[in-house]
């Protein structure tokens, strides 16, 4: 058994005290006399006495305290967040969307290949590829199977469930003697000042807050001021992947790019510190709870599961029918007298000027309408798959999705609330497309939905909530990033208190994180794919305390017994 | 030599002391239960060939023509049984004390005729048997001994006193610093049927109190350990202690018919033996 690394620490610490304790001690005169058993039973009635008694008893606790200090520092013996030297190897391999790239999963595989090697031969594995679609198991022992195994992952197209991960994995390793786990996943490098949680996530906040198009629309001179927000080293480029601003982003910046003299522009925020954590939602509810009007704007026949979806929401309305410029007044008035506007597969540029109603993209911010004009609805945006702003977009091209919320007061409804649907390798769609796509399948979105809108009319379920956080197709957990800096935790509904979250600044960001996750420690700095290391078996952070404790009181009761006290 | 001359001359005068106390008991005071040759009448019975002429009582021949023979009481030398304890608690003026007492009480013994049985209670001596007074040296060089081993009296004395088929009389001296019990040799004497005289000796350096504070007690017999706190309570604990021990060794040899006597290790011995004679202890 090992208390910890190093070891030698401890036992030198232990020695120390026991030495010290031996120098200290207090000695004692020595007496012979003829028959000592006049003094034990002498002894004897005075330990009969309350103060002898407790005394005994003190004796015992102190002993029993040791036994039971010990005895969890042995149930656990491994310092948190330091690599053990065991002998079995838990590898979970994450197989999911982040790792499509061709070379991140090269990397992948080589690292995976790597830890299998530097094991010794006899070594027993669990290995387990996760991606969105489950986790697949090999079990074993010997390299070459462990390899063949490593090497014959596909990549998947979904994202991996990093908490079901890692549960799966340490379920499984109970099989195992200490096995180490080893989660080979994408992860951004580690640069100075970022972050780590005490949950062991990563905090990652870079991303577009804020998007203002400024100049003259018709003079062909237009900008668009996008704040900025992050650590490290980004840039943005335009969905071509042509480059419009590089720098060092250090909290929030206002950065102005360039826009088309007409169309519509998409602009890509890349960073070396993105990670797939941040893909969320966040919607603000209403402050009252009511039975929510719901207009739903489309362009043909609305979505029967977005109808079917709203269809317990009393007073849902439906227009229906293409949307031209010949409409921006009734929806506009429309607008006003629902609680929420959804507009059904509508593609952005589409949406009328005076609408009053808010556009997100999923890559940036566009905005079709003139600031403070926003309407006093919450809007719900579902995006046509084929829209030309995400159509044929790349893996690489997809960054985060960013939960945010513009200044207005009003909540924003993200262009993706729904999961990142795969359609074909390589490709992504973003939203819901029941006749394109697979989700429609998927029980899910129309619950999504219908949660969705229920948030943004207030009809959640209590007065407390403040805000619903929709993320994937499962409510995740994880923690906020608010705008000064702290955290808080957030589970299916992001709560806070009334006023909570300010809309009078122009920068802020919320990212949720995906829980469990363990990217304790590594000493890796700038790969993006490397293993991480962390004990299988959850240590108990108290171990050391435990087993330190544990030779205190031993220390104690041997000192105890050695000063002669009776 | 256990005895100095002016020591001699002391036992010479206990001898005579005995022998006036004793005088005319020698062969009369101590009857036995079989036949023998004696003094004391028992009974007629009818000759028998191979009996004594001289043993057949001519008076009564005569009277009434029947040839009888007459029968006395046998009368024994007595033997005497002396438990030394020489055991590590026995140290110093104690052990030399009861050194003393045993030669003392075994010349004095051999003096008068009776046989000798001396057992001693540690070390590593085997008991032995005198008779005869010219044994009283090797009786002396035996008693003056070193002190070691332990107490286990009751050991010492089952091998020695195994075929002895009758008791006698029995001087125990010791410490009685038993730690499986003061008494078990007591018993064990009294229900072979000795007559027990207990000679309990207390040394008084032995059984000196250890200043206050803290220490570490060792039995000089066994080596085991007690660290102590020396308290007042502690040292007041202790002397009661010793004083109930003491009691009860007393209080069970008068309940169980053993003469006790409690002497110190610094008392001289010829007061000691002077003592047990007083008490007629050695008369039986």
């Amino acid at each position: 058994m090992r208390f910890g690394d190093p070891t030698g620490l401890w036992l030198g610490a232990a020695g120390a005290l026991v030495l010290l304790t031996y120098l200290v001690r207090r000695r004692v005169r020595r007496v012979e006399v003829p028959f000592l058993s006049l003094w034990t039973g002498a002894l004897t009635e005075r330990r009969g006495g309350f103060g002898t008694a407790l005394t005994r008893w003190l004796d015992l606790l102190l002993a029993l305290l040791a036994c039971a200090c010990i005895a969890l520092a042995a149930g656990a013996p491994f310092m948190p967040g330091r690599a053990s030297t065991v002998r079995d190897l838990v590898l979970v391999m994450d197989g999911g969307l982040e790792l499509g790239a061709a070379d991140r999963r090269e990397k992948l595989v080589k690292i995976a290949e790597a830890e299998i090697r530097r094991r010794a031969a006899g070594t027993r594995y669990l290995l387990v590829r996760v991606d969105g679609e489950g986790a697949r198991i090999h079990t074993g022992a010997g390299r070459g199977q462990a390899l063949a195994f490593v090497r014959s992952q596909t990549p998947g197209w979904q994202r991996a469930d990093a908490s079901e991960a890692l549960a799966l994995a340490r379920a499984g390793s109970g099989r195992l003697t200490r096995p180490d786990l080893v989660f080979c996943t994408y992860r951004p490098g580690r640069p100075e000042g970022f972050r780590l949680r005490s949950d062991g996530t990563e905090a990652v906040n870079a991303g577009f807050v804020g998007l203002e198009v400024l100049g003259d629309p018709e003079g062909g001179s237009r900008i668009a001021r996008a704040v900025v927000r992050g650590e490290g080293r980004a840039e943005i480029v335009t969905v071509e992947g042509k480059g419009v601003w590089a720098g060092e982003l250090k909290g929030a910046q206002s950065v102005d790019l360039p826009l088309p003299p007409s169309g519509t522009e998409t602009f890509l925020l890349r960073t070396d510190r993105d990670d797939f954590a941040a893909d969320n939602s966040v919607y603000l509810s209403l402050p009252e709870r009511k039975r929510p009007r719901v207009l739903v704007v489309a362009e043909g026949e609305p979505s029967p599961f977005l109808i079917s979806a709203m269809g317990a929401l009393e007073k849902t309305r439906a227009i229906r029918g293409p949307l031209d410029r010949t409409q921006p007044e009734h929806v506009e008035e429309a607008a006003r007298a629902y609680d929420v506007v959804v507009f059904d597969r509508c593609a952005p540029l589409r949406a009328i000027a005076g609408l009053r109603a808010l556009y997100i993209a999923p890559e940036t911010g566009v905005l079709p309408f003139k600031m403070g004009e926003w309407t006093d609805a919450p809007t719900l945006f579902d995006v046509k798959t084929d829209d030309p702003l995400i159509r044929g977009t790349g893996l690489e091209r997809i960054p985060p999705v960013r939960a945010r919320a513009l200044r207005g007061g009003f909540p924003i409804a993200s262009a993706a609330p729904g999961p990142v649907i795969i359609r074909a390798p390589g490709y992504v769609a973003l939203g819901y497309d029941p006749d394109a796509c697979v989700l429609a399948s998927s029980p899910a979105y129309p619950l999504f939905l219908r949660a969705a809108i229920a948030s943004l009319a207030g009809t959640a379920p209590t007065r407390e909530s403040e805000f619903v956080v929709v993320g994937e197709r499962a409510p995740q957990r994880g923690d906020a990033t608010l705008p000064d800096g702290t955290t808080r935790k957030v589970g299916d509904r992001l709560v806070g208190p009334p006023g909570f979250w300010s809309f009078e600044e122009d920068t802020w960001a919320v990212n949720l994180l995906v829980p469990d996750l363990d990217l304790a420690s590594s000493t890796e700095k700038s790969d993006p794919v490397a293993p991480v290391g962390v004990p299988a078996v959850p240590d108990h952070p108290l171990t050391p305390a435990f087993a330190g404790g544990g030779l205190l009181f031993l220390l104690a009761g041997w000192w105890w017994y050695w000063r002669g006290r009776v | 030599m256990i005895f100095d001359s002016r020591e001699l001359a002391q036992l010479k005068r206990l001898e005579i002391l005995a022998a006036k106390v004793a005088r005319g008991q020698l062969h009369g005071d101590r009857e036995m239960k079989r036949s023998g040759p004696g003094s004391g009448f028992r009974e007629h019975r009818q000759y028998q060939t191979g009996d004594s002429l001289r043993q057949v009582d001519w008076n009564v021949y005569a009277r009434t023509d029947d040839l009888v023979v007459k029968e006395f009481d046998a009368e024994e030398a007595l033997d005497l049984l002396l438990v030394q304890d020489r055991s590590a608690s026995m140290q110093g003026g104690a052990a030399r004390t009861a050194a003393k007492v045993t030669a003392a009480l075994g010349a004095i013994a051999l003096t008068q005729l009776d046989r000798v049985v001396w057992i001693p209670v540690g070390g590593d001596r085997a008991g032995e048997s005198f008779a005869g007074k010219n044994r009283q040296g090797e009786l002396f060089h035996a008693v003056d001994g070193e002190a070691s081993g332990g107490s286990d009296m009751l050991g010492a004395m089952r091998a020695p006193l195994s075929r002895a088929s009758r008791g006698g009389l029995a001087f125990v001296i010791s410490d009685f610093f038993d730690p499986e019990g003061a008494t078990r040799g007591i018993s064990y004497l009294l229900a072979r049927r000795f007559q027990v005289r207990v000679i309990e000796i207390e040394d008084p350096e032995a059984l000196k109190e250890p200043p206050l504070g803290r220490s570490l007690l060792i039995d000089r017999e066994t080596g085991k350990t007690l660290k102590v706190d020396i308290t007042e309570e502690v040292l007041a604990d202790y002397r009661h202690a010793r004083e109930q021990r003491a009691e009860g060794l007393r209080n069970y040899c008068r309940r169980a018919g053993a003469a006790f006597m409690r002497v110190r290790a610094d008392q001289p011995f010829f007061e000691i033996v002077q003592s047990a004679l007083a008490r007629g202890w050695l008369a039986g």
